[in-house]
């Protein structure tokens, strides 16, 4: 049990460093979110009620990062981590597909705010949109790919 | 029963837990955005509007080349407070002036020099100031007369012929017969013509454009 936890722990670590690179390192329009594609694989893993907890948690880490409002990402998360959770998703090109998915639908439901007021025009909308989750998609390929081999290396070595 | 349902529970705490922390966050950046707009209310927005203005005219000058090295400072205080003598501007040394340059009003209505110059401001003496004296010509006769401070609100127009044909309203500018001033600055207007006949000279009283004028941005200009 401690070992899971520890394993968790590192991931969330490494997980809010890269995202934290991103957000004040990098000077892009739009940055893949570690976050929610964590959340999304935990989700698909089966950790359904530790991803809610994260999304909460995370949401709030996230926009404390990004500088916004504090709690609007969490909410983004659990809505998004929950309608994933009905979802058993096994294979990496699945994962990767469902992500892409998630993805979009999360960028789209994030810009369609009331307070945003729909400033972004459709088009504009669907580009980024697509954007925001190929990048997302090719993340999780490169995760689920390598991670897994790391993540096994680590853990003959440490434990 | 609740075990089954586990997730959907923690859904829901951590939504509810979530929407009250972004209520409660958006209701403190309210209130902290809230003086700001209060102090908006207390802005005089015509003020801002006028330097606006001005400062557009200003800007007008260089792009019709009418003057093209200038610097605009700010006037941060007169003395004394009606007809000043002696005006205090924002800038200094550390922005390019130097000491006898002309100061002007966007209009290009002259109203003085630069005596002293420190790092951060200077010190402009007015046509107001006793110690002005001033080369000047009248725009109808071309006579060339000097023009002296420390009658505010007027200046003293001397050295103008008993026999000029010099009259009320004509114009008064500057000569250019002058290390500091250059020709054609507006100083200001002929409001009296006093005819001494012991004297070989006329004594006219000119009333400058700046004192009418309030003027918070000068010129500054070589």
């Amino acid at each position: 049990m401690n070992r899971k936890i520890f394993i968790f722990l590192e991931e969330i670590l490494v997980v809010s460093i890269f995202q934290y690179i991103l957000y004040n390192f990098l000077n892009f329009k739009i940055i893949p979110s570690f976050f929610l594609i964590y959340l999304l694989l935990l989700s698909f893993e089966g950790y359904t009620e530790l991803s809610l907890f994260l999304s909460f948690f995370l949401g709030i880490l996230n926009d404390f990062f990004s500088k916004g409002v504090l709690g609007i990402s969490s909410i983004r998360y659990l809505l998004i981590v929950y309608f994933s959770s009905f979802f058993v998703v096994k294979s990496i090109k699945e994962k990767s597909i469902f992500i892409f998915i998630f993805s979009f639908l999360y960028f789209v439901f994030s810009n369609l705010e009331k307070k945003v007021e729909f400033i972004w025009s459709g088009k504009i909308l669907l580009k980024y949109a697509i954007l925001f989750s190929f990048y997302n998609f090719l993340i999780t390929i490169i995760i689920a790919t390598f991670a897994k081999e790391i993540k096994k290396r680590w853990e003959e070595k440490y434990f | 029963m609740l075990w089954r349902f586990r997730k959907e529970l923690i859904f829901l705490i951590l939504l509810f837990f979530s929407f009250i922390i972004e209520k409660r966050t958006l209701n403190i950046r309210k209130n902290k955005s809230l003086p700001q707009i209060k102090n908006q209310y207390f802005f005089n927005y015509d003020e801002i509007i006028e330097e606006n203005k001005r400062l557009r005219e200003i800007l007008n000058l260089k792009e019709k080349k009418i003057i093209s090295k200038f610097n605009v400072a700010e006037v941060i205080g007169i003395s004394p407070y009606i007809f000043p003598g002696e005006i205090i501007i924002n800038k200094g040394i550390k922005d390019g002036i130097k000491k006898n340059m002309i100061a002007v009003t966007k209009d290009l209505f002259l109203i003085g020099k630069v005596e002293e110059i420190m790092d951060n401001y200077s010190k402009i003496i007015s046509i107001f100031n006793k110690k002005t004296r001033i080369s000047v010509i009248v725009s109808s006769t071309k006579e060339i007369g000097i023009i002296e401070g420390g009658y505010a609100p007027f200046v003293l127009l001397k050295y103008i012929p008993y026999d000029s044909k010099i009259k009320i309203g004509d114009d008064i500018y500057t000569s250019g017969f002058s290390e500091y001033y250059f020709y054609g600055i507006k100083i200001g207007k002929v409001y009296k013509i006093e005819r001494n006949r012991d004297s070989l000279f006329l004594k006219i009283w000119v009333k400058p454009y700046v004192s009418s004028l309030g003027f918070k941005e000068v010129i500054i200009c070589e």
